[in-house]
């Protein structure tokens, strides 16, 4: 049985967690909330989540540097950026970037959770495609 | 009687030609920017409903925008009536700093609940709290008795003293000046449309059970339900209004897609196709099936000066009292919301649907939210439409009425 997807919610907007972890949870991924950049860049320091879910524009670490800081230690980390109504240019930033998609403010949860489900769908093919030819898939 | 009598042609003064295009332009430039304030209110409208997520950015920059648009229609407004007055524009100020005080407030309430949240107790969505008040500043206003002045720019509005509300105010007014220039771009006709007494209750729409029910409906009732909360937004459901009566326009005009009868009054002078079984359409009027008793009198004009884009501006004319046969003429009623006075519907070839084409279900859903709009516009309960069935409110009772009376050299052919 595969482990479930460890997803990370970063946004000082507290709503944003409160909203997204239990809508999140009953699709059956393990999810972390942080209200600010730097408690959670601690957090990717001692444990590898699979999706970073991450709002752009925070008071001490923004969005975009907690997607260089995935990107720069894990190639196997999904990064979703939520922009807010009017920074949707830093969000094609981010994309060039390498972020995986983004959404922007106002979504409704299941918008995000859809894209969230791409980005574990992502995930499963890129370990598929990382297995030696002939090996069955781990269970 | 004939239903439809054509009025007089209409020759008013005319300006220079040079001025009453720029003049025209600018009203037409006034009625996008309503347009697009309605279209802003209706959004607004769907994402204070709670199932959104959303931030601080996203209500501050609704407000501006709104307040920007409704300051240029205002302006419009004034200078197609050579006005000058800082009335509105205080008015509008006050409306926005007040916006922007619920915004401020609420975000401060939101800080103390946070330390709260902290310690525990709830921390409470307050942009989507801020955003209903503001919505209902921005929309629904509260109503108030229309000062004794009688002149001047408060004595002039009815109750409404929300954004939406001075706009529509704005554009009636900017509406009315532009009247002579609409009419003549209309070839000069003004049909008055008068479904006098002495028609049927058979002619029985499907928002109106009879005349005396209808009667009773639009009289304002406190006991009556709130049928608004129960189905889409009141001003998501006008801007549908708008492009349905838009699409119905256009419809019109491909003849391919719908059976369209056409008939030629030599006496009246004016086109009537019979857009089965929808609606009914002259080259200058519109007819939206209105019950027994309603004089209503449509004009259709023309605004855009170029052939490649058409703008059509419905002007609805009077006040729409209803009469019953039998009794003394009622009160005129006074609408709660004088957008619903002139409408706009934009036809534009690709704009609606990029190819161009139009499916019977697009149709139908269209013609399914005009029915609820009008039942919002003469504030009746959903519960009518669905009854009656949405899509075929023109359908049968109408189609009947118009054979029955129908001018002898156009009547009515299946």
């Amino acid at each position: 049985m595969q482990p479930p997807v460890q997803v990370m919610v970063v946004d000082d907007e507290p709503i944003v967690g409160k909203r997204l972890k239990p809508a999140l949870e009953k699709s059956g991924y393990e999810v972390e909330v942080h209200e600010n950049g730097t408690g959670a860049l601690k957090r990717l320091g001692e444990k590898r989540f699979d999706i970073v879910v991450t709002d752009v524009r925070m008071e001490d670490v923004d969005g975009i540097q907690v997607l260089e800081h995935v990107l720069a230690s894990s190639d196997r980390t999904k990064v979703i950026i939520i922009t807010g109504y009017a920074t949707v240019e830093v969000a094609r930033e981010a994309l060039a970037k390498g972020a995986f998609d983004f959404i922007a403010k106002p979504f409704k949860p299941n918008d995000l959770r859809a894209i969230i489900e791409k980005a574990a769908e992502a995930l499963r093919a890129d370990r598929s495609r990382e297995q030696p030819p002939g090996s069955s898939p781990k269970t | 009687m004939s239903i439809w009598s054509a009025g007089t042609s209409y020759r008013g003064e005319r300006s220079s030609p040079l001025r009453a295009d720029r003049k025209t332009l600018r009203f037409r430039r006034l009625v996008e920017r309503h347009l697009e304030l309605l279209r802003l209110l209706a959004d607004i409208e769907e994402k204070q409903t709670g199932e959104y997520i959303l931030d601080r950015q996203y209500i501050e920059a609704q407000i501006d925008r709104a307040y920007e648009l409704g300051r240029q229609i205002v302006y419009d407004m004034q200078v197609i009536r050579d006005a000058r007055s800082e009335e509105p524009y205080v008015e509008l100020d006050r409306l926005h700093a007040a916006s922007l005080q619920i915004l401020r407030r609420a975000e401060g309430d939101a800080r103390e609940h946070h330390g709260a949240a902290a310690r525990g107790e709830h921390a409470p969505e307050w942009e989507v709290q801020a955003l209903q008040s503001i919505y209902h500043d921005l929309a629904a206003g509260s109503p108030e008795t229309p000062s004794d002045g009688g002149e001047g720019f408060q004595g002039e509005r009815h109750g409404d003293r929300s954004l939406a509300g001075l706009t529509a105010w704005a554009h009636d007014r900017a509406g009315e000046s532009m009247r002579d220039e609409l009419l003549s771009r209309a070839g000069g006709q003004a049909l008055d449309l008068s479904l006098s007494g002495g028609t049927e209750p058979a002619l029985r729409l499907f928002l109106l059970q009879s005349a005396e029910g209808a009667r009773d409906m639009l009289r304002e009732d406190p006991a009556r339900p709130q049928h608004a909360r129960d189905g889409p937004g009141p001003l998501r459901m006008y801007h549908s209004l708008v492009e349905g009566i838009g699409i119905g326009l256009k419809t019109a005009g491909k003849s391919g897609l719908l059976t369209l009868q056409e008939s030629r009054s030599k006496r009246e002078g004016s086109v009537v196709a019979r857009l089965r079984p929808r609606l009914y359409l002259s080259d200058s009027a519109l007819l939206l099936g209105m019950p027994s008793g309603f004089p209503l009198r449509l004009a259709l004009c023309c605004l855009s000066p170029q052939e490649s884009e058409n703008l059509f501006y419905l002007l609805f004319l009077g006040d729409l009292p209803l009469q019953t046969p039998g009794s003394p003429p009622p009160a005129p009623f006074v609408h709660r919301r004088s957008p619903h006075l002139a409408c706009l519907g934009r036809i534009s070839d690709g704009w609606m649907f990029g190819e161009n084409r139009l499916s019977a279900p697009l149709i139908e859903e269209r013609i399914r939210v005009l029915g609820y709009l009008l039942s919002e516009w003469l504030a009746l309960p959903a519960e009518e439409l669905a009854r009656e069935g949405a899509g075929r409110w023109l359908e049968g009772e109408l189609g009947i009425f118009l054979r029955q009376n129908a001018p002898r050299d156009h009547a009515g052919k299946e």
